[in-house]
This record gives structure tokens, sequence and C-alpha cells, in this order.
């Protein structure tokens, strides 16, 4: 009997596939469990935030969550995967209202090499910071010239949409008016969540920029109709700029600054890096446990605080730069101004001082 | 998904009569006036009775313990109507965009 069990059996190097194999696939699986249990640890930390009431004409609580491209790649593929496996759930059950910018920033040289243009996340929060200040200024009593200029440029950009609006009822008879809903804009400075080092250095800097730097706007003025088809074919000529003095009216105070967040990006990117891969494919635990943390603090404005000097601004996230992607690559420096690195607020992120545990 | 981009197929769009208008001006006579403009009231009463109802099921707790909407319900309702409006738009350009081309 035990012959005919024995001759039934796999033999030696069967069983030693069939164990790797099944070994594998129950370490995977084992992985995904605990990875799951985890984020919904946060999660339901996270949503006592969720489950507190809001008055219906209040707007709920947004960030700006700002993703440019990681050191090491050439698009934010990997950067958005990360957030949306970490970041996203914990903030979905916080109801944790976001606005997404993906900064993807790519210039082809005339060799063909594809480069990386750094700079568009401190462009983008220093503009709406410049904004910010030009609209106090010019609600403060005596800048009626701004006022002025303000209506000048808000009432161009209005008749262009009627212009289109008008050309586009005109192409399409049956266009129904529910196209001409926007939804509306959040009514305070929304907080900035940067997703990893790249992002926050230049995040930092542009706070620091915006609120400091000049305020002067340039605008186009109108160009003159082309009459002749020659004049058409050479492309229209360049509009000349008018500078908008709003400096001569700054009296140099600080604005509200938004509260700036860090959250780690680990991106291992490389040939090197790849044993690490394959292990962070079967325990992700301690990835989960690390970002969705650092996510968690977000959601809870009391983990909001000044940092404790400037060099805490300079060396958060430096720890990315040992990281394989960043070998060969121009370093980011955190420039800050000190008034700015004064009023700054940043959220705890390293640390988890969110209530609940 | 949404019931169609007009309210379920049970009204058509206010088109310009084939043969009576040269192409991009939109002349119509009052009585058409007034019937797209009715028509256009009966579609944006449905979409919205369909928003609201489609909204309240995804978003709405059916737990009354506060008058006040949660601030999950509350964030959830937004983005649940600004995909609503933003999916709507897309299909009517898609529409549209068909139509155009067939004719």
């Amino acid at each position: 009997m035990f012959a005919r069990i024995k001759a039934k059996l796999p033999g030696p190097k069967a069983s030693a596939f069939w164990v790797g194999v099944t070994s594998l696939v129950g370490v995977y699986r084992y992985n995904k469990l605990e990875s799951r249990k985890r984020m919904d640890y946060y999660c339901q930390r996270a949503s006592h935030v969720a489950n507190e009431t809001i008055g219906s004409l209040d707007v709920p609580r947004k960030v700006h969550v700002y993703i440019a491209v990681p050191m090491g790649e050439l698009g934010t593929r990997k950067a958005r995967q990360h957030w949306e496996k970490y970041i996203l759930p914990v903030f979905a059950a916080g109801a944790l209202d976001y606005e997404l910018t993906l900064v993807n920033d790519i210039e082809t040289e005339p060799n063909g090499v594809e480069r990386v243009v750094r700079g568009g996340v401190h462009e983008r929060i220093a503009q709406e910071i410049r904004e910010q200040r030009r609209k106090l200024l010019e609600a403060q009593e005596g800048n009626e010239q701004l006022r002025l200029w303000r209506e000048a440029i808000e009432t161009r950009k209005r008749e262009n949409e009627a212009r289109k609006l008008k050309k586009r009822m005109e192409d399409e008879p049956g266009m129904s008016v529910l196209e001409l809903w926007k939804p509306q804009e959040y009514p305070h400075m929304m907080d900035i969540v940067a997703v990893g080092r790249e992002t926050w250095v230049e995040a930092i800097n542009g706070v620091s920029e915006g609120a400091v730097g000049s305020l002067n706007m340039q605008v186009p003025q109108e160009l003159p109709r082309l009459k002749s088809e020659s004049a058409r074919s050479e492309g229209p000529p360049e509009a000349p700029l008018h500078i908008v003095n709003y400096d001569r009216f700054d009296d140099n105070s600080l604005v509200a600054l938004p509260a700036v967040a860090y959250i780690s990006h680990e991106n291992l990117a490389g040939w090197a890096s790849v044993p690490q891969r394959i292990y962070n494919f079967f325990h992700d635990q301690q990835n989960v446990d690390l970002y969705a943390r650092q996510a968690l603090q977000v959601v809870y404005e009391s983990t909001k605080r000044k940092p404790r000097d400037v060099a805490e601004l300079e060396e958060t996230g430096k720890d990315e730069e040992q990281l394989g992607g960043w070998k060969d690559q121009e370093p980011l420096e955190v420039v800050v101004d000190k008034r700015v690195a004064d009023q700054i607020q940043i959220y705890d992120t390293q640390n988890d001082s969110a209530p609940f545990k | 998904m949404f019931g169609g981009v007009f309210g379920g197929g049970s009204s058509k769009p206010a088109q310009p009569m084939p043969g009576t208008m040269p192409p991009g001006q939109v002349q119509m006579d009052p009585n058409a006036q007034l019937a797209a403009a009715e028509q256009e009231m009966e579609m944006v009463t449905d979409m919205f009775a369909r928003l609201n109802d489609l909204c309240y099921k995804k978003c709405l707790i059916q737990r009354y313990n506060d008058e006040e909407l949660t601030k999950a319900e509350s964030v959830c309702a937004d983005r649940c109507v600004a995909k609503y409006f933003q999916v709507n738009r897309e299909v009517s350009d898609k529409l549209a965009k068909m139509s155009a081309a067939k004719q």
C-alpha cells in the first residue's frame, strides 16, 4: 500500500518547485493582507475627521497636492502611483478635499535626449501667492489705480470668453446652458502638500519668492488686426508688454502663508535598486506604515506647527538624496527668506502626533 | 450610465430645421424658440432630479443623528456633482461631433 502511495507522490524536484511557488504566493498574499490592515488602521483614524458635521454653506477644507518628476525619472507616473496607493486613501477616508497638480515639464534637446525641466512647482506656488498679495493690495484704500487695472484686465477676459461662447453657440445650435457651469473656486488659500524632496524644495522656494518677491505684472497690450495676407503669413508680431507697477504700493508686509506638508517618496530608480524593489513587492507593509502615517498628519490640522529653525526647512527630506536616482543630478537647495521662515507653518509629518491612536 | 444626455432619450435636443437656415446661423421663429426653451427647462429639471437621486444614494449615509451633513458627505456630494457635469459636458461634445460628422 505504501508503495502505491509513494508512486503517486511527486518527486523531490517537483515538490521543491511547488513548495517554492506556494511559499511565494503565500508571502505575497500575507503581505497584501497586512498592508490592507495597516491602511485600514490609518483610514479609521482619519475617519474621525470625516464624521464631523459641516454647515451646508461652509466649504470643506482643501489642500493643493503638488507632484514633480522624481529624480531619475522622466515622468510623474511612479509618483502618481505612489500618491494613489499610499496617500489618497487616507485623504479620502478623512474627507480631505484636494487639488492635484502633476508638474511634468520635459524638454527634448537637439540631440534627441529628453530632460526634465525643474521649477514648475516653484513658479506655480509663487504665482499663486503673488496673486493673493495683489488682491490684498487692490483691496486697500488709496490704491484706486490698481483696482482700475484689475477691472480692465477682468473686463477684457470676460469679453474674450463671451466672444468664444457666442461663436460656439453659433457653431453648435443644440448646446445646452449646463455646459456653462464651472465648479466654485476655493475661497481661501489652500495648504500645500509636497510629495518628494524635489517638490518640497521647490514648494518652499516658491512660497519664499511669492511672499517677498516683486509683484509687478506684465500685461500684453492688444494687438492691431492684421490686414494683409503677407503680414498674416509672417505670423503675429510680439505684443508690447505693459508693466503694472504694484511694488510702489507694497508695504512689504507678509501675507498669511499657506502651510506646507512634506510626504516622502523614496523612489527606487536604476538597476541597483532591483533587489530592494523585489523585496518591497513581497513586503510592502513598512511602506504603508511610513507613507500613510505621514498622510494622516496632513488630515489633522492640529499637527501644524512652526519649524524649529531654518535648518529644519533645509534638511527635511534630505535622506532621499542618498537614493540612486539622485546620482549625477544637480543638487537642490532650499533658499528661504528669514521673515518667511519665521512665519511659515509646516505639518509635523515625520512624527505621529495625530489623535485617535 | 446617467440616463442619457437628454433625459433618458425621452426628449430630443433642439435642432435647426434642415434646409431652412444658412449654416452657422441660428434663426428660429418665436414658437420654435419657445418650444426650445421649454425643452431646455424640461431637460434641466430632469437632469437635476437624476443628479439629486444619484448623489443622494451614493453619498448620504442613512443615519440621521445630526441635522447637518458630515464632511465626508459634503465632499462626496461636491465631487459627485462636479463629475456629473463634467461627464455630461464631455458626452454632449462627443455627440455633437458625431452628429456634425454625419452631416
